[in-house]
């Protein structure tokens, strides 16, 4: 259960930098730094560079995802930027253009 | 609350303590803000700001409840409540109003609801509110001097710094722009066999 939460009529145009879990069910322009985990819902459209421990996205991202932890691209999400993390999952139904890395 | 069911469009905005938004946010819905926000914030809906949010950035809401602090302009369409604990530099617009007693203002109030006049004073004195606001977010409650002061660094245009404490005590409550003009001294005229001597100053 996320404390902070970009509700699906909001739009953020900047920066979300922080410690707690993230929820953006809006739309995030800028970028995104959050020290434990963000999902980014189906619906919700994230146009920034993305850092967390731990990634899931369900909606739309277009930027860099980089994770510590996790990445996670659940069916439906599209995401088009590169993705850092250790260890992945794109699950069937994703679509995704970019490059993985996975050695940071 | 906030679970993840993607039909929930009522799930309550907030933005966590131990985060910092920077930059413009609008939405149609309620905010919650436990934690910073700095830039601009646009809502439709009810802004509700925790004991320990921060909001430095000029607010425009349906109505705005503060527990914490805001340093910048609040607007609101229908009410603003200012409770014990909270901190408000800025100006407030709001035809209906309430401060509770231990609540800490500084700023002009305009309840009339006109909003050209409001977005006037809003354009000239937000910049010069907000930035001596934030110097003084530490300043405890004097006079009420204190009001005629931020009202005076309204006039100063940006970049411009005001003047340290010794200015209150000037006669007139708008002073004119400070220039670094010395004091013009009476010319002396030139007196014949002065004239070689006068030495120029200024």
């Amino acid at each position: 259960m996320a404390s902070t939460v970009i509700g699906s009529s909001i739009v953020v145009d900047g920066e979300i930098v922080g410690d707690d879990d993230l929820l953006v069910l809006g739309t995030v322009k800028g970028r995104i730094s959050v020290r434990d985990s963000v999902v980014v819902e189906s619906g919700a459209a994230v146009e920034a560079s993305v850092e967390a421990s731990a990634i899931t996205v369900e909606g739309s991202v277009t930027g860099d995802l980089r994770a510590s932890d996790r990445a996670d691209l659940r069916a439906g999400s599209r995401v088009v930027g590169d993705i850092h993390a250790p260890r992945i999952h794109i699950a069937d139904g994703a679509s995704f253009r970019g490059t993985v890395d996975m050695d940071g | 609350m906030a679970t993840r069911n993607s039909m929930g469009t009522r799930a309550e905005s907030s933005i966590g303590p131990g985060v910092e938004v920077k930059g413009h946010v609008e939405g149609d819905e309620d905010l919650h803000v436990e934690g910073r926000l700095e830039g601009s914030l646009v809502l439709s809906g009810a802004l509700t700001v925790a004991a320990d949010g921060l909001i430095a950035a000029d607010v425009s809401a349906r109505s705005v409840d503060v527990a914490g602090s805001i340093v910048g302009d609040v607007r609101a369409a229908e009410t603003v409540v200012l409770h014990a604990s909270a901190k408000l530099i800025g100006n407030i617009f709001s035809p209906r109003l309430t401060i509770a007693e231990g609540a800490s203002f500084k700023g002009q109030i305009d309840m009339s609801g006109d909003v050209s006049t409001s977005r006037a004073v809003a354009a000239s004195s937000s910049r010069g509110v907000s930035r001596t606001g934030t110097r003084q977010v530490g300043a405890n409650k004097r006079d009420d001097r204190d009001i005629t002061v931020v009202v005076k660094h309204a006039e100063l245009s940006r970049g411009e710094r005001p003047s340290p404490r010794g200015d209150s005590t000037d006669a007139s409550g708008l002073a004119p722009k400070k220039r670094a003009k010395k004091a013009v001294r009476a010319r002396v005229p030139a007196r014949g066999k002065t004239k070689a001597k006068t030495s120029r100053r200024g």
